[in-house]
């Protein structure tokens, strides 16, 4: 046996024959008829495209029923074979599929799409992300005015923001279970908060300061950034309602002058 | 500077006095109203790396790696439905 190569390099063989369906060199190895051994790896292959299609339909069902089942595998097989899994989570795999979206020709008369595809993401996301207890805010009390600009503030981790030039919230709710695809809005644009609420993902419509304001506390500026961005527009109701949905995880009190 | 500095503070007081009194939760009750209808969705997901899912893949799923018909990169779902009226602000 003195041609038959390592156990690690016979890993990677097999793993080229049943991902990327490059067989002859681990073929080459196996005893009996080629043809055979071929047709059995093709059943760890096509199982395999199987599973990894299956949890991006998982991922994006609004997406597979807006473009159909043909063109969504043909879009996911296409997606996998250039971005295959890095973990062995599948739940976490799909991350890239938005920006493919973005730049897969057969679906530029759907200009939207990738943007219902970002927000099917961020649900996903958000209701994987990790539970997080509310801050304590009357330990808010004891930072002072000058120190308040510098105040920075952390989201709950299933925080998303959506922002999106389409209606996508319109498109995403007329594809839910038991409704027929008319969305109830033809125009945009739609800034989306999506968070979790116990074991449950909610979304709603923001208006756009209050996204921009979101956007850049996520972002991770200051108060008093925040409040110059924000110009002349008010953003307490918009820090309290955060703080109301129990989205706000915590707090810390910058320097303002640091020694 | 000054009127921001005053929204500043008006904000975290907003947000000391409502931690003070209150359960998180009734913080958003004044004043705060969500700008738009919330929808919420509860929908269990299913895992995608369910033994189930990988050992009978093979025996529904074992078809034909097909070649790429012109037909697959036709969007054929509820896409229609939105017909050509979707479309961004100011066009």
């Amino acid at each position: 046996m003195s041609g038959a190569p390592g156990l690690a390099a016979m890993q990677r063989e097999f793993a080229a024959a049943v991902t990327a369906g490059d067989a002859d060199a681990f073929v080459a190895h196996l005893a009996g008829d080629p043809g055979r051994a071929l047709r059995r790896l093709a059943i760890y292959r096509r199982a395999i495209a199987a599973n990894r299609c299956g949890a991006l339909r998982a991922a994006y069902p609004v997406v597979a029923r807006l473009v159909g089942d043909a063109f969504f595998d043909e879009a996911a097989r296409r997606f996998t074979h250039a971005s295959p899994p890095r973990e062995a989570d599948l739940n976490r795999y799909g991350a890239g599929l938005p920006a493919f979206l973005a730049g897969y020709p057969p679906a530029a008369a759907l200009p939207w799409l990738a943007d219902v595809a970002r927000l099917e993401w961020a649900w996903h996301e958000s209701l994987m992300a990790a539970d997080a207890s509310p801050a304590d805010f009357a330990a808010l009390a004891g930072v002072s005015g000058e120190a308040q600009p510098a105040l920075r503030f952390a989201l709950h981790p299933s925080v998303r923001l959506v922002r999106s030039a389409w209606p996508v919230l319109a498109i995403w709710e007329a594809n839910q279970e038991g409704r027929d695809g008319t969305a109830a809005r033809d125009e945009g644009a739609d800034d989306i908060l999506v968070w979790r609420d116990g074991a449950r993902v909610r979304l709603a419509l923001l208006g756009a300061p209050e996204a921009g304001f979101l956007e850049a506390i996520m972002a991770g500026v200051t108060l008093g950034e925040a409040a110059d961005r924000a110009g002349q527009w008010d953003f307490a109701p918009a820090l309290a309602r955060l703080a109301g949905l129990g989205l706000i995880a915590g707090f810390h009190a910058g320097d303002p002058r640091p020694a | 500077m000054n009127s921001k500095r005053a929204l500043i503070r008006s904000a975290v007081a907003g947000l000391v006095a409502a931690g003070l009194g209150q359960a998180p939760s009734a913080i958003a009750s004044d004043g705060a109203a969500p700008a738009g209808k919330e929808k919420c969705y509860g929908i269990a997901k299913a895992g995608q790396n369910d033994c189930g899912t990988a050992t009978h893949a093979c025996a529904g799923l074992a078809k034909k790696d097909n070649a790429p018909d012109e037909w697959k990169y036709v969007p054929k779902g509820t896409c229609t439905k939105l017909g050509g009226k979707l479309k961004p602000p100011g066009k």
